[in-house]
């Protein structure tokens, strides 16, 4: 079995300097891949300087997976070239769509879980990890719509295609709150239709409140639901990658860490107690 | 319906800000299209923030209604085409000089190319600056052939004279400077990671066009020469010379034989 690579953080550009002079209790650093998609300059020194103290993991939020364009051979080059550069832990990106017809709306929009989705996905998500040479690692999204027409559950949906495509999964726990909130499911439900074989890595992140929906802001600190729900996936999934996203309303670096030590915690207290 | 038509009426619906919501259930907590303006409303809200994130000089020299009206004509006209929100803001400036409402303000638009010029500069293509070093083993009948190539980053243009402070001004929240009327060359690059500017005089503009063009020193130097007279470039050629290897501009040597 292999190692689990513990509790990481979100690589953002304005912790730099105290990533870079106090080298804190992290594990690992997730980057947003499309950051450090340029062609040079300090995002790539940065990365390079932070690399050679912690492990990275690679994060894109516009591979697309699930439109129905053609996929991006420009993109798909330069995560590859990235990644070539970088070595990372693993790649990641969502199970959505950003745009089709070569528009990208910067958005992480969700699927209709019909067996035409299903089917579509699965045979990209093989293309790309064909052209990637590794597998890939697929989040699950919040959402703020169904679509009328749909065949399956969100949960049923993901755990067709990670055995279908044969990829790993991304499970975001804020990301399941907010989605179970918003379609009126229990989150349970979706958490134990996942296979755990599958689960790679763990996001927790804050949301905020909309007017009648919550939305997915990583803007505030996790809640209580959220932590509550992440001490029963470490029950069920074991010792799997935790990492906190932040990309708003940045605190102090220290308090980010002390979040992740609450993560450290509850995992210690579900791993001892299942020791014990 | 297809996985094709429901995204395209998806999208269609987010950029419209309009119709679509029969694609989606309705429940208790909210209604279709309450929850298909929460896309919508995203949209249009995450780009304003990547344009004003890309352009914060212009937001302050513009003031916030103005900036405003500026960036949500150019969200409806232009939805993203890049799957890199970096590249989203490339063409405001064009957009921006080409609006009738501020096609007449030089110096507003130059600020905007100005602006979008640093963030090129910030993180073009690597390459490592020659020390002075590195010319000291040619041979002096080995000069007039070479090829000085200068860093990925180096752009030359010129823009409205004073764009410079006004950028500052904007940046640390100050009184914009008083406006002025001419327009010079204005040298752009990176340095020690961090984007650099500096006017130019139309002798240092003649030298950088001949090494941007790819021509040998030896044409740098019979362009000067033109310019004043033989006896004048040489001294003037080596100058700018020195000032670009301090400046971190020069990062090769093409036709050297050392």
């Amino acid at each position: 079995m292999r190692q689990p690579l513990g509790f990481g953080l979100g690589l953002r550009p304005v912790y730099y300097a105290d990533i870079l002079e106090h080298k804190p209790d992290v594990d690992w650093f997730e980057i947003l891949s499309e950051n450090y998609m340029v062609p040079g300059g300090r995002p790539l020194a940065m990365l390079e300087s932070i690399r050679a103290d912690y492990p990275l993991v690679m994060h894109g939020v516009s591979l697309s997976l699930a439109s129905t364009d053609p996929l991006d051979m420009d993109y798909l080059r330069a995560l590859k070239a990235l990644a070539d550069r970088i070595e990372p832990q693993w790649i990641s990106d969502h199970l959505c769509w950003t745009g089709i017809h070569g528009v990208n709306l910067h958005d992480l929009l969700p699927v209709p879980y019909t067996q035409e989705a299903l089917d579509h996905v699965v045979e990209r998500i093989a293309r790309i990890q064909d052209f990637l040479g590794r597998r890939l690692v697929i989040e699950n999204v919040s959402s703020y719509v169904r679509f009328a027409e749909q065949d399956m559950d969100e949960w049923t949906f993901i755990a067709a295609m990670a055995e279908r495509a044969d990829c790993e999964l991304l499970l975001d726990i804020n990301n399941v709150f907010v989605s179970s909130f918003n379609h009126d499911f229990n989150a349970d439900a979706f958490m134990n239709a996942i296979p755990p074989e599958r689960v790679r890595q763990f996001h927790l992140a804050g949301h905020s409140e909309g007017e009648a929906l919550k939305i997915d802001t990583h803007d505030h600190p996790i809640c209580d639901e959220v932590w509550a729900l992440y001490e029963k996936a470490c029950a069920r999934f074991g010792p799997i990658a935790t990492m906190i996203e932040r990309d708003d309303n940045f605190p102090p670096f220290e308090e980010l860490v002390a979040e992740l030590d609450r993560a450290r915690a509850i995992a210690s207290r579900v791993f001892s107690g299942k020791a014990a | 319906m297809k996985l094709a038509e429901m995204q395209s009426r998806f999208q269609a619906a987010i950029l419209s800000g309009g119709a679509g919501a029969t694609l989606f259930a309705a429940t208790a907590k909210a209604d279709a299209e309450s929850r298909l303006a929460i896309y919508a409303d995203a949209y249009r809200l995450r780009l304003a923030e990547i344009l004003s994130g890309d352009f914060p000089a212009l937001r302050v020299a513009m003031g916030d209604e103005q900036f405003g009206a500026l960036i949500e004509s150019y969200i409806e006209t232009a939805p993203s085409r890049t799957r890199n929100a970096r590249w989203y803001g490339s063409a405001l400036p064009d957009f921006l000089a080409a609006d009738p409402r501020w096609r007449n303000a030089r110096a507003t638009v130059d600020l905007a190319r100005f602006e979008r010029a640093l963030a090129d500069a910030f993180d073009a293509p690597d390459a490592e600056p020659l020390t002075p070093a590195a010319l000291a083993h040619i041979a002096p009948e080995g000069w007039p052939a070479l090829v000085f190539v200068l860093h990925p980053s180096a752009r030359l243009d010129d823009y409205a004279d004073g764009v410079e402070a006004m950028h500052a001004a904007a940046l640390a929240d100050e009184p914009a400077p008083p406006a002025q009327t001419g327009v010079s060359p204005l040298l752009i690059w990176r340095l020690h990671e961090e984007p650099q500017s500096r006017r130019i005089d139309a002798d240092e503009a003649v030298a950088l066009q001949e090494i941007l063009r790819g021509e040998t020193f030896g044409a740098l130097c019979a362009a000067l020469a033109f310019r004043l007279g033989q006896e004048r470039a040489l001294p003037v050629a080596a100058g700018l010379l020195a000032r670009w290897l301090a400046d971190g501009l020069i990062v090769a040597l093409v036709g050297a034989d050392t």
